[in-house]
């Protein structure tokens, strides 16, 4: 939590920064950004093949868990296709890509503006940050209204790490486990969709 | 792209192995999110250089809320149907 708060002063002050010319123009015009970029996929993916949780649960718990994350894909892919019959500012691989953050924004905003443009990725960032806020405000309503499961959904990749404590506190200890599972799997189809989508 | 995809891959393998040797595994965590502000504050200093994005920044943030809801809510209804179809209590 205290990280995430710390992802989104550090890039506002990287915006303040350069739009007011403190930043020297060697900084941003290499490819630093796009090899760092390689690195944090490196990363994203020694951090779930080491994650023990992920490994050790599944067997526990029937192949049905599957489903949870496959449901969320779908739902979220379902939703964004309903939203550029009315929405046609943007393209529907644009909007896909903004909604395949599935809340994890730090990695869907670095990935969209290396395949696709500033403002996709500030859409992005805020868009996913939005998902996030609105699964700690809304999951005591959402699990009342629609249900365990679509608390665990609606918080997408961060229900494994920040909506986790809220989604257990209002669906019980054994749903932890399918949180976990869920933003587990879903972390690990940030980068290979959004990649995937724009290849 | 395709760098892209082998690199996730061979970096869960790594993972693998490393969870394996039953080794710690807070290293990799802690220069993921180094790493993590680091290109955060790279796309910050990149979007502050645009002044139209800054000039349509609350235009863009509706916009983007739009979108988080048409995704929330078509995973609401995919939860509900998960619900009663899949996982309903004996």
């Amino acid at each position: 939590m205290k990280e995430n708060f710390l992802i989104v002063i550090i890039f506002f002050l990287g915006v303040l920064l350069s739009h007011f010319n403190l930043i020297p123009p060697i900084l941003y015009k290499s490819d630093l950004f796009k090899y760092t970029l390689y690195v944090l996929l490196f990363l994203v993916g020694v951090s779930t093949g080491s994650n023990k949780k992920l490994l050790g649960k599944v067997k526990k718990i029937k192949y049905k868990i599957i489903l949870v994350p496959l449901f969320t894909v779908l739902g979220t892919t379902f939703g964004i296709i309903l939203l550029h019959f009315i929405f046609k500012r943007y393209s529907l691989k644009d909007l896909l890509g903004i909604g395949w953050g599935f809340g994890y924004y730090s990695l869907s905003s670095i990935l969209l503006k290396d395949l696709r443009n500033d403002t996709i990725s500030l859409m992005a960032l805020l868009s996913n940050i939005f998902r996030e806020i609105f699964t700690l405000l809304a999951t005591p309503l959402l699990v009342k209204i629609t249900g365990k499961f679509s608390a665990i959904s609606s918080g997408g990749a961060t229900s494994m790490d920040t909506t986790l404590p809220i989604i257990t506190r209002f669906t019980g200890e054994e749903y932890s486990i399918i949180s976990i599972f869920h933003g587990a799997v879903l972390t690990i189809l940030v980068p290979i969709m959004i990649t995937l989508l724009y290849k | 792209m395709l760098y892209a995809l082998l690199l996730i891959f061979s970096g869960v393998i790594t993972g693998f192995l490393i969870n394996k040797k039953k080794k710690t595994i807070e290293i990799p965590a802690k220069l993921m999110l180094f790493v993590i502000y680091f290109l955060i504050f790279f796309l910050g200093i990149s979007i502050g250089k645009n002044e139209t994005l800054i000039k349509s920044f609350f235009k863009i943030g509706l916009e983007s809320i739009f979108i988080t809801l048409a995704g929330i809510s078509g995973s609401l209804i995919f939860a509900l149907i998960l619900e009663k179809f899949f996982f309903e209590e004996k």
